[in-house]
């Protein structure tokens, strides 16, 4: 996966570098690449243009939603082997970087993956004998309706937590520090009411004693949990290069896919 | 809380630091672009070279956002907890078949070890005869393996087509076969019969079953179902029905059914009478599944996609597009007949609840919820809720009218349904002439909100009284009772 992921950076650092000559070529490709897989299956003839746009975007989408990988070994070892088979040309057909996306990129497979995407954000999940339809739900449709203008209105405030503390469950195991104080202040209005420019660290500190006394909470436990969380966060804003805004704005519909997800498994 | 204390809280944990700038330094992200360079190269991707609206960047930058989602849900932090929970998994499954693994250990150290082991211990001569007792052994275990598996895959079915027995339904099979060894199990069942105990209910015959199981993998059962079927009844007309390909799944676990599902491609149901064949239902395809949800519910999904019913109404019988999600409630446990089956669930206060039921003409589209139940005498009851564009809404109109100007009424919408479907380049919204290029594909991610805000445009209730049905207060037809 890790891997995996690496390689998605990859993609881009090197779209992201190309000429833009050489840019415009390859989007053309892959949009020829679009038009055939969707002309090769059982589309009808009148919505293959659309569908052929339809999986264009898609493909651009996932391609330029790519964040990098954590794992910096895995990154640059990924990056080093791609580099050493370019050929660098001024004819964008006879690039190698290009020749080298267009076939990560416009492969079959790769096209087969992006074109289920759309059916199961269309139909929800492929599940042995049907997709499941998830996006009807009124729930889900509200949700789709609400489209935060104001990213610090009470909803949207819900939403950013409720993906912050999903996010940060699959970073950190419950029992861990950080997981702990992130509990506390989602959930504690007295401890969010303290808060300033500066973390009521004390006063975490002291929350926390009283609610698990077989645990000693210092300030210095609690600063080393906020700076794990911060590290973290920070680490997330470097993997996709977003500011604050923005990353909550992903946290939030971070959110809202799980809440989808919670959804159809219920 | 407050939300001004939560704000407070979330800019106070969001707030940049100086770590991110030196973080920034030292790790290999900044040759990814920022997310307005992102967005600038999928408006430049999709629409072109030419100035991008600020509805276009918007959605741009929502799409990108989203594909951000979908990566961080896939990162390694994932992966971390997937491969825990398969560790997990994988630990259960190993206690649960720790005799086959014991066997699976003994083979391979049977099978690597010889390969193993430096030639100067013995020789040439003794490790081929070492290897070669090694294969015949893993051949006998093998086969030992194979046959044990067939032998329980047979005998679950032969325990099943009894409890099947006992709920009124018998099975039987022409010729039945066992072979797909060495690799998996194949049983197979040519000319399958299926009757009811009620002799004055039809009979199903199936050509051929043919199902394959893994002896690695024994809880899936995927079922080929060669056609044709047809169904004989006392009187003369039967249906037949045949496909170019019919898959059962079924998933188990070793409590209980997890999940069966049917998919047929290209289905045609057809009656036969007098020696003429009259189809009565045609199809691109059909997709349906079901699971357990909760102690006594089913959670049932079915797709149908380009079906129509030849000689139904002038509407159904241009085709159509289907989706239904629905939840069956309070269902007995016990295996029993189907109308002991259906009584009992009245009884218990069973209930069919319609999540949401979609169909699709062209540019029509009806989405339909609501919730269903039999009455103590077996009649369906309840109110399904009706959204429907512009046509459906025509449709619904026909009804009120006489028989004769509702027939020819509809004779003309279904009419118009074809030609819009010729017309339209695309099934759902509006027509791809009218809608700029750009605005499709992020369109996509709000069709349903689209086609919700298109129903809206009028609600029908369906109702459902003592089996009759009514269109709002017309009634349209009637329902036999169940049981």
């Amino acid at each position: 996966m890790e891997e995996m992921r690496a390689a998605g950076a990859t993609r881009l650092k090197v779209l992201n570098s190309l000429p833009r000559q050489h840019q415009d070529y390859f989007f053309g490709e892959v949009r020829k690449l679009c038009a055939n897989f969707i002309a090769s299956g059982d589309t009808p003839i009148a919505l293959r243009e659309s569908g052929a746009l339809e999986l264009f975007s898609e493909v651009m989408a996932k391609l330029l939603g790519a964040g990098s990988s954590g794992n910096l070994m895995a990154s640059n070892k990924d990056t080093g082997a791609i580099e050493r088979d370019w050929r660098v040309d001024h004819d964008p057909s006879r690039d190698g970087r290009v020749s080298w996306l267009v076939s990560e990129i416009g492969g079959r497979q790769a096209l087969a993956h992006r074109n289920e995407d759309i059916r199961r954000r269309l139909y929800g999940r492929w599940r042995k004998g049907g997709y499941t339809v998830e996006q009807l739900a009124e729930g889900h449709v509200a949700d789709l309706a609400v489209e935060p203008e104001e990213p610090y209105e009470d909803e949207d405030n819900r939403k950013i937590w409720r993906g912050l503390l999903a996010a940060a469950k699959l970073e950190f195991g419950p029992n861990e520090d950080v997981s702990i104080v992130l509990d506390l202040l989602a959930n504690d209005s007295e401890i969010q009411s303290a808060f300033g420019s500066e973390w009521p660290i004390r006063m975490i500190a002291d929350t926390l004693n009283q609610r698990s006394p077989h645990r000693l909470w210092t300030d210095e436990r609690v600063d080393n949990a906020k700076k794990r969380l911060r590290t973290w966060l920070g680490r997330l804003r470097r993997e996709y290069r977003i500011d604050s805004a923005d990353l909550m704005d992903l946290l939030a519909r971070y959110a809202r896919r799980q809440q989808e997800a919670e959804n159809v498994g219920a | 809380m407050t939300s001004a204390d939560s704000k407070q809280t979330l800019r106070a944990l969001f707030a940049p630091q100086v770590d991110d700038a030196l973080g920034r330094q030292r790790d290999d992200t900044d040759t990814l672009p920022t997310l307005e360079r992102r967005v600038e190269l999928y408006l430049r991707a999709v629409h072109g070279a030419r100035p991008a609206t600020e509805e276009q960047r918007a959605d741009a930058r929502r799409r990108i956002l989203e594909a951000m989602t979908v990566d961080m849900a896939e990162t390694s932090t994932v992966a971390r907890a997937t491969v825990s929970q398969e560790t997990q998994a994988l630990r259960k499954a190993t206690a649960n078949t720790s005799q086959g693994s014991r066997l699976l250990d003994v083979l391979r150290d049977a099978l690597i070890r010889p390969l193993m082991t430096p030639i100067v211990t013995g020789g040439p001569w003794r490790l081929a005869a070492i290897s070669f007792a090694t294969l015949v052994f893993a051949g006998v275990a093998w086969s030992a393996v194979w046959f044990y598996a067939a032998r329980a895959a047979e005998s679950v079915i032969a325990s099943w087509v009894d409890s099947e027995a006992k709920s009124g339904r018998a099975y039987s099979c022409g010729s039945q076969g066992i072979g797909g060894f060495p690799v998996r199990i194949e049983l197979s069942c040519v000319g399958l019969n299926v009757t009811l105990a009620n002799a004055a209910q039809p009979t199903l015959i199936v050509n051929e079953l043919q199902t394959v199981v893994s002896p690695l993998a024994p809880h899936t059962l995927v079922t080929t179902i060669n056609g044709p079927i047809s169904v004989r009844s006392n009187q003369s007309a039967t249906l037949v029905g045949d496909w170019s390909r019919a898959r059962l799944t079924l998933q188990s676990s070793p409590d209980s059914l997890r999940q069966v599902s049917l998919a047929l491609d290209e289905p045609t149901f057809s009656r036969l009478s007098r020696g003429s064949k009259e189809p009565v239902f045609v199809g691109g395809r059909l997709e349906f599944g079901a699971a357990p949800a909760g102690i006594s519910d089913i959670k049932i999904v079915a797709h149908a996609t380009g079906v129509s019913f030849p000689e139904g109404d002038p509407i159904t019988a241009q085709p159509f597009l289907a989706d239904i999600s629905a939840v069956l409630r309070n269902l007995p446990k016990s295996p029993e007949r189907l109308a002991v089956l259906l009584h009992n669930w009245q009884s218990r206060g069973g209930s069919l609840e319609v999540i949401e039921a979609r169909i699709q003409q062209g540019d029509a589209v009806a989405m339909g919820t609501g919730q269903l139940r039999l009455n103590d005498a077996g009649r369906i009851e309840g109110v399904l809720s009706v959204a429907a564009t512009d046509t459906y809404q025509q449709l619904a109109r026909t009804y009120s009218l006489d028989a004769k100007s509702g027939t020819r009424e509809r004779e003309r919408i279904a009419q118009s349904l074809l030609s819009d479907s010729r017309s339209q380049s695309r099934s759902l919204g509006t027509p791809e002439t009218a809608q700029p290029a750009d605005r499709r594909s992020a369109d996509e991610r709000y069709r349903p909100q689209t086609m919700q805000r298109q129903a809206e445009k009028m609600e029908i209730p369906i109702r459902f009284v003592d089996g009759r049905v009514y269109l709002e207060f017309t009634p349209i037809g009637e329902i036999a009772p169940l049981f």
